[in-house]
This record gives C-alpha cells, structure tokens and sequence, in this order.
C-alpha cells in the first residue's frame, strides 16, 4: 500500500489528466451519437448511421426511406432515449395490400419482434383507418379510426404525431383531398421519453422528410380538440369489441383484388410450369411463357422464384413490388449464360406475402448455378473492408475454395457495413445470380443483397491478424515502460532501506564489539607494558592481546562492508579505495589493473568479489610478509577473472588451517565464491601465493532492457566510505 | 416466455394469461417471439438468448418439433425450469421439463363431429395443413380420421394435403386442392394458416358457404369471418389457462414443490351461436396490460 501510495502521489498529475481525457471522450462519444432536438433527416445522403432497423429490409430510394419486407412489426428507430414532449412528423406511404404503417414515438427497449419495444405508435391501416396504441412488449390498440376516404397503397400521405405529457395524439393528411383523421390516446402509466421510429406491419412502407421538434401542449391540443381521446384499450382487447370495430371499417374483405401493374390483372387458370423446366427452352427459338414466382428482388433487376429456380424478370420496374409478392409474368425467356431471364416481360400481381425463408448452401452449390436467381442464405470470410459508393455496396469474401461477391445495390448504406472488418465470418442473405453480366465473370456468382440486414456477423476477424498484433505491440510498449519505472522504483526503495540496515547494524558493531575489543586490547596492553611484567611469564595474556586486536581489526572490516552507499563506480575503483585503506601504514605494495572491456556486475556479485579480495589481502598482511600484492580483474566474454598475487613466503594450501578449527579466512572466500556460483582456487609456493576467482557474468541479465530502454539503473554495489573509526 | 410468434389472437391470449399469473406469483413476464411461425432460427436464438440471461424458467412453444430440442435440452441443464407448451418435442417430461399441451386428440373428434354435423353424415372432406414435423398437427388429423370414420362411415376424406407456415405455399396448396376436388362439401384446415388460406381460395373460387370450412386455432381475422358466416366453424385451444399454468408451474419449480409432467387441456368449439358467450369470450381476450 505504500509503494501504492508513492506512485499515485508521484503520478497523480498523470493519473489526473488521463481521467480528464476519458470523460472527455465519453461525453464526446455519448453527445455525438445522440441527435439534439430539432431533428429532421431527407435522406439525402445516402447514409443511415443515426437509424437501426429491427427486422425488414430497408433501403433509401428516391429521397425516402423504404421498407419493402411484409415482415410484421419492422422497425428502423433513430434520436435520443431522453426525448420527452415532441412532435414528429413524415411523409408515408403503404406498400402493401394488408397491415399497416406509421410513426413511433417515445420508444425504448427495442428488439427485433412484432411488439418489442415499448413506446407508442401511430399509422394508416389497410383499408380504411387510423390506428394509434401503446407498444409495451405486446399490443393495446386504443383507437381505430374510419379516414373518410380509402387508404390506398403507393400514395404518399402526412402523418404527425405529439407527445406530451402523457397524451399522445396523430393526425393523418391526405395531401390529394385535404382529409384529416385524428386519432389521440391518454394514460395514466404512462412512457414519457424515447426515441422515433418508422414501423410497419404487414404493409411495409416508406417515409421521407421526416422532422423532429420540441412540442407543447398546445400543439397537443390544436390536435386532440374536438376529437375523442382514449383512455382505455378495453374496448380493443376483447374479440367482440374487435369484431365491432371490423364490422364498422368493412374489414371483412380480405386483399384487395389482384392489381395490374402491367394492364393485365388476375391469376390464370391453368397451371404455369415450373420455372426450372425454362433451363430447356430453345434458345433457336426463344418461346413466349407464363411463369409464377414470388418476388426475392426488387433492384438492379426483379428477380422470381419457386421452389424449383429462380428468374431475372426484365421491362418492369421492381419499385412497385414488395419481396415476397406473389406475381405472374408473361414474356420471352431468354439465355445468358447459364441464366435465364424474362424479356420483354408484363407482370400480374396476384397476392402480396410475406418473403419466404432462404434456401441454407454452401458456395460450393452455389457456384454450380442450380441456385440461379434465387434467395439464397451463405456464409463466407469477408476479404477486405466493404467498397462503399453511393450506387452500392460491394463486398468480396470467400468460402472454402470459392470467392464471389455480394453486392447491395442502390443508395442505402447501412452502417453495419462500416463495422465490417476484413477476415470477419458473416452469413448472408440474397439473391444468388451467375448471370455473367453482373459476376462479370470475376466469380462464379454474385450474391445481390435486399438491405444491410441480410449481414450478420458470425464472427469478427481472428485477433492473431497483423493489425490486431500491432496494436497489442504498441500497447505493451507504454505498459512495459510503466512496468519498469515501477520496479526501478521499487528495487531503488528496497536498497535504501537495506543500505540504512547495515548502516544501523554497523553502528551497533561499531558501539559495542569493536569498541569493547579496543577497550579488552588497551587494557591488555597496559598490563603487558606494567614493570612488573617484564621477564614474567604472561604468553596466555600476550595472546589475548592479541586476538583482541584481531578481533577489533574483524570488527572494522565487518565495519567496513556493512557502511555502504550507492556508487556508479567501476569495480577497479572501488576494489583500489577498498584496499588502499586495509594497507595503509604497511610496507605493502597495491596494484590494481584490469584488462578487457569492464562488465557491470550484480551488487551481490560485486559485493562477494571486494569481501574476497579484502580477505585475501588481509592474508598477507597477517602471514605473508611480502612486499607487493597485485590484484587483476580480467573481463572475459562471460568470465570475471580475478587475481590476486603476493610475492610472500607462501604456505601450504593442503595444511591450511579449516573452519574447524576456528580459521574462517579460507573457508569463508570458498563460501562466498561458491554463493555466486564461482571457481575459487589458490595457488602458492615460496615465490608467493596466486588466489584465482572465476565469476560468471550472465549474459543480458538485466542489460536488455536498459539497452532497449537507454536506462541505466543505479549500482547496487557497495563500499567501503573511508577509513572507520 | 417465447410463443411461436406473437400479435395473433392465440398467443395473446397466452400473454393474458402468463401476465396475470405472473402478477400474482410476483415474476417478471419476458414476451417475444420470431415475426414468422416459420422463423426457427430466430426462435432458437431468442431461447438461448433467454438461456444465456438466466431466466427463473422457461416457456416456450416450439416453432418445429425437432429443431427446439437442442435449445430445450440446453436450458434442462442449465437446470432451468422449462414448460413446453402447445405442442410437445421429443424429448421426455421429467428433469424439470413439463408439458401443457393442446389436446390434439380431442380436437380433432370435436372437428369430425362438426363436419359430420354440417355434412348430416355424408359427403367429401378434404383436409388442409398436414405437417409431417408438427407431431401435435399429426394428431388432430389422425384423431379427426378415426372419429369420421368411427362416427360417419359416409363421409370420406377424399383429399390429404400439406402445410406450411408460409401463406403464399398455403395458398397454393388450397388452390390446387380446390382445382383437383371442385366438389368437396367441407375442408378441414389443421391450423390458422391453412384456414386463413382456405378461406382465401374459397373466396377467389366463390365457394364460400357451398364448402364448408372447419378450422383449428384462434386468429383474430378468422374469428370475425366465423361471425360473419364465411367459417363454419374453429376449434380453439385454450392458451390463456395454458399461459396462467406455465408461469403457475415455473413459480412452484422455483419453491422446489413437485408439478406434473404433463396435462392436456380441452379445445373448445367455436360457432356462431356461441362466440358471444361469456365463456367464449374469456377464452379469446388478449388484454394482457390489465393483468399486470
């Protein structure tokens, strides 16, 4: 905790200013990704970031926002969970022959399902009505409203709805007559802030300029006054009261009969062949056919399907269809490639569906081309990021040994594309086309994407890439140097608070043994220079003296190497200090050399060389009677060699005295030459005795980083100040 | 709680259900559901999704006979308490998995003692929606074979065709069933779709009221063309006390009190007499917000 509160004391200016950044940045990141009231979008440029769909296909054409999946309850939501009172307000337009359309206020919570959000929500349902209700993970319709006048698809009406309080209210214009219909609806519980969204049932849709602002109560009231306002679902609930109000719309017809759109309406009576049998029509003599298929693709080209094959339907404009309708078409089939399309085409709406599910393949299958124009689902590893442009979205990706190519035609980009990231595992949804003029014979097939929810995400590109590995790099980078103040730190801390132990320790040695040997030696000294004591017998008293002096003289030297202090000094110079003190005031002769280029060894290391050295020079001092002691540091690659030399009377090295028998001199040098796992021998003979220490310096140990990092850490060596006292 | 879908009349009136026994046992009701019957993948997604969020117990009523069962099995040993409901999987009841189901059985008798009924006990039937991998479907139509046979030996099923989630396929199916049998004097649709499809057909070939329509399960459409004289008749399930009885069960399995393995729970007829009775009426409200 302590070292902890060093650092943050040490670091608190850091520490403070990378607080400051992150809230910084989240308050930029949450400001930036919540719109601000007024709010409007036309869709102009072509993105959609700000908007999430839940469910449907949706896409922007011609300035609006299209939805064209019959799916129930699709929902594409923008603005901020903490609106509260607004109005908000679009153009619409229905799709399809059943379900309805509108606008979502004060939404929450939401997920894909029909009824998965809570909020409320306002539209124009086919045929005939206005509906409003509260959305709470489930459905309470409070009002349905009769417009007057038909609701009709592909016609373009205004719908506003605000919210304050806890009423909500909606208007729907009919541009062409001038209608109103008001429907408006009050709870007690109510939800009183949240996002907008764009939903249909059934219908699909689509919605442009759509505009947010501020509202008060009384734009609330310029709606409601005069008109009824729910403030119970009851009625709605019971399937009495339900049959009621669809008695009271007509609703009993089921779709609409079934529109033309090429002059030619109704469903024929004999049975339409198959579209797979269209593989063998003449090509010589390309014949006039009458298919039936659902619809699977609106743009570039509308495409059909069965459930045997799929068809490119050319000549008719896939904008006045929905995926999923169910359709007739006459014309001339035509081959490319391994295709088939229909030229020339005029095509029957018989009934509008919802889209069937896609076939499950592999590319391999694919790339065979029995799945030709139709919905197909396949999963591939994305090659690269998404090439996006306004016309589209073209993504290449891979499956095994097959590439091809999905490709989302038309101005919608969804942001889900920007999240893509090259080697990511994704599932797709599209129609599958080998037709040569859009695979440009690049890849066996393409796959045509309906909108940015036929993209999911299986998987993101594996961490191990070399992007992901630059990253970790760079982060480790400032980590590691963190890392080593800290323990630079932390080992600086440790030494001072051994350096003050052996200072405390040698103080005590100081005050007590080696005083009180001092004080045992002077006495003696003074009873062996008494008158009285010449020519008496006394060797017993001489001796003590003596080991008094020794042991004061063992005293200072533990003295010695006890009182530290940090030093960059080479180990020459602190070998030569070190000595020149234990020699001073003898007749002995010191030399110090080194050859080689000079290591820096572990305080441990060197603390055990300079204690070996001062013992050895002590040795000679005591029983050597030489003249000179030369001490060499030889500096191998991995080797400190160290000799220590007299030209002293020599001794027996097989005789030497042993710990045993209370000599530590020796034993004590083998001991600490074998504590830094270093060779220890000594050599002696009448010219003089050689005392040879072969160190191991480990390679890199602890240099690396100081190399890498231009650090050089304090010594940890130690030695002797000066002369003690 | 994850129906096979929601927004309809039948599984609304599950939501009814669940929420007011969920008010009274003090249990939070999560309610979703994939857009589609047909949707298995999202409905196996919203499970372990569900799963993964460690929910007091599961309900669910499967989308597909075998393609839940690895989700179902999942939350068994995540020792999840798990009421299978509507139909039933293939796997046993037992190590806290439950059944409360429709009873198919008796569902379809009730069908085939209604087109005997309208039929005065003879003519042609021909019989909608037969999915081989809803087992629950497979019964009624087995049950509706026996009774017709067992009750009306002059009555015969002239005409066995298949299902489908989709509208589009069912409505196909309807139209070449109608092409190839233009006499048929009554169909039996197995479920909301192939009764909505049914109808459908029979209204493009102006058939309705000459063809009787008998169909299985509440939908919010049907229900007012019964009212309107375009269905004879549906044979409803009672999802609003199957609802009620799941969270009921979930609550007990999380006090550690035994419930059943399985109970079955008796359609009910619908008709024009009596769709205005209290009794009716209960079966088929949906208002779900007043129960909590």
């Amino acid at each position: 905790m302590r070292v902890l509160r060093k650092i943050l004391s040490r670091y608190r200016v850091i520490i403070l200013g990378l607080a400051v950044i992150a809230v910084a940045s989240s308050v930029l990141y949450f400001s930036g990704t919540s719109p601000r009231l007024p709010y409007q979008d036309s869709f102009s440029s072509g993105r959609t970031g700000e908007w999430r769909a839940y469910g449907g296909n949706w896409e922007i054409y011609e300035g609006a926002i299209r939805n064209l999946s019959e799916e129930r309850g699709a929902k594409f939501v923008t603005g901020s969970p903490e609106w509260s009172d607004y109005s908000v307000e679009a153009d619409m337009m229905l799709l399809g022959q059943s379900g309805d359309a509108g606008l979502a206020v004060r939404s929450s919570d939401e997920e894909d399902g029909i009824d998965s959000y809570s909020g409320y929500y306002a539209g124009l349902r086919l045929h005939n009505e206005m509906v409003i209700g509260r959305a709470d993970h489930g459905w309470m319709e409070y009002q349905v409203v009769p417009t007057g006048t038909p609701v009709r698809t592909f016609k373009w009406y205004h719908l506003r709805v605000v919210a304050v309080g806890c009423d909500v209210a909606a208007v729907a214009s009919d541009p062409e007559t001038g209608q109103r219909t008001v429907a408006a609806l009050r709870e007690e519980d109510c939800a009183r802030r949240g996002r907008i969204g764009f939903r249909s049932y059934s219908a699909g849709g689509a919605w442009r300029r759509v505009r947010v602002a501020p509202a008060t109560r009384e734009d609330l009231l310029a709606i409601e006054r005069g008109n009824q306002v729910a403030d119970s679902p009851e009625v709605m609930q019971t399937e009495a009261g339900y049959a009621a109000v669809m008695t009271r719309s007509m609703r009993h017809e089921l779709a609409l009969p079934p529109a033309s759109i090429s002059g030619r309406s109704g469903a024929s009576e004999t049975q339409p062949p198959p579209l797979k049998s269209l593989l063998q029509a003449s090509e010589a003599h390309p014949p006039q056919v009458k298919v039936r298929g659902n619809v699977v693709l609106t743009s570039p080209i509308l495409y059909i399907e069965d459930s045997t094959a799929g068809l490119a339907v050319d000549g008719v404009p896939g904008a006045s269809l929905k995926l999923g309708d169910e359709v007739e078409a006459t014309g001339v089939i035509e081959a490319r490639g391994f295709s088939r399309i229909l030229k020339r085409a005029k095509i029957s709406l018989l009934w509008s569906r919802e889209p069937a599910p896609p076939f499950s393949v592999t590319a391999a299958q694919a790339a065979t081309g029995a799945f030709d124009g139709m919905y197909i689902e396949i999963e591939g590893s994305l090659k690269a990021k998404p090439e996006i442009s306004p016309e589209s979205v073209i993504m290449s990706l891979t499956s095994g040994n097959h590439s091809y190519r999905a490709i989302l035609s038309g101005a919608r980009q969804d942001a889900v594309f920007d999240r893509l990231l090259p080697h990511s595992l994704l599932r797709l949804r599209g129609v599958c086309v080998v037709d040569p003029k859009y695979s440009k014979s690049l890849t066996p097939f393409v796959l045509f994407l309906r909108s940015g929810g036929d993209v999911d995400i299986i998987s993101g590109p594996p961490w191990w890439d070399v992007r992901h590995l630059g990253e970790i790099a760079l982060a480790l980078i400032p980590l590691t140097l963190i890392g080593v103040l800290i323990y630079t730190r932390a080992e600086h801390w440790r030494m001072r608070a051994v350096v003050e132990e052996r200072s405390r320790m040698a103080r005590e040695i100081h005050d007590t043994l080696a005083q009180g040997f001092a004080g045992i030696a002077l006495q003696l000294e003074s009873v062996l220079q008494k008158p009285w004591a010449r020519g008496v017998e006394i060797g017993p008293v001489a001796v003590a003296c003596s080991m008094a002096q020794q042991s004061r003289r063992e005293a200072h030297r533990s003295i010695a190497a006890l009182r530290t202090l940090h030093t960059e000094e080479a180990l020459e110079d602190m070998l030569r200090k070190l000595l020149q003190t234990q020699v001073a005031g003898s007749q002995l002769e010191l030399a110090v050399r080194t050859t080689g280029i000079p290591q820096r060894l572990s305080g441990e290391c060197t603390g055990h060389v300079l204690r070996i050295a001062q013992e050895a020079v002590a040795n000679t001092l005591q029983h050597a009677l030489a003249t000179r002691i030369e001490v060499r540091l030889v500096f191998e690659a991995d080797n400190l060699v160290v000799e220590i030399a007299d030209d002293g009377r020599g001794f027996d090295v097989s005789g030497a005295p042993v710990a045993e028998l209370g000599h530590f001199g020796i034993t004590g040098m083998k001991e600490r030459a074998a504590n830094i796992k270093a060779d220890f021998a000594i050599q002696s003979e009448n010219a003089g005795t050689r005392i040879i220490l072969k160190v191991p310096i480990p390679r890199g140990q602890g240099e690396f980083w100081h190399r890498v990092l231009w650090w050089r850490p304090p010594s940890k060596t130690w030695i002797h100040p000066g002369r003690p006292t | 709680m994850i129906p096979r879908t929601t927004g309809s009349r039948l599984w609304e009136s599950l939501h009814k259900g669940a929420e007011a026994a969920g008010r009274q046992t003090g249990f939070h009701i999560y309610w979703n559901a994939p857009t589609r019957e047909d949707d298995i993948e999202r409905q196996v997604a919203l499970v372990e999704k569900v799963i993964d969020g460690r929910p007091a117990g599961l309900v669910l009523a499967p989308d597909h006979d075998l393609a839940l069962v690895g989700p179902v099995r999942h939350a068994m040993s995540r020792q999840i308490p798990t009421v299978v409901i509507s139909s039933s999987l293939p796997i046993q009841p037992g190590q806290g998995l439950s059944y409360i189901l429709n009873d198919d059985q008796e569902m379809g008798r009730l069908a085939a003692m209604q087109v005997g009924k309208v039929l005065k006990g003879k003519g042609t039937v021909g019989i909608v929606g037969l999915a081989t991998t809803a087992m629950n479907i497979m019964v009624r139509a087995r049950a509706f074979e026996d009774a017709l046979s067992g009750n009306f030996p002059q009555i015969s099923i002239v005409a066995r065709e298949g299902g489908s989630p989709n509208i589009a396929e069912l409505h196909q199916i309807a139209r070449e069933m109608l092409l190839n049998y233009p006499h048929l004097d009554a169909i039996l649709a197995l479920d909301t779709v192939a009764t909505l499809g049914s109808l459908e057909q029979l209204r493009v070939q102006g058939k309705v009221g000459s063809i009787k329509l008998i169909g299985c399960d509440q939908d919010t459409e049907l229900m007012f063309f019964l009212r309107q004289g375009d269905v004879d008749s549906i044979i409803i399930q009672n999802t609003n006390e199957m609802g009620s009885l799941a969270v009921r069960w979930i609550a007990a399995r999380v006090r550690g009190e035994a419930v059943p393995d399985k109970v079955e729970l008796p359609p009910v007829l619908v008709n024009k007499s009596n769709i205005d009775t209290p009794e009716i009426q209960r079966l088929l409200a949906v208002d779900w917000r007043s129960s909590r």
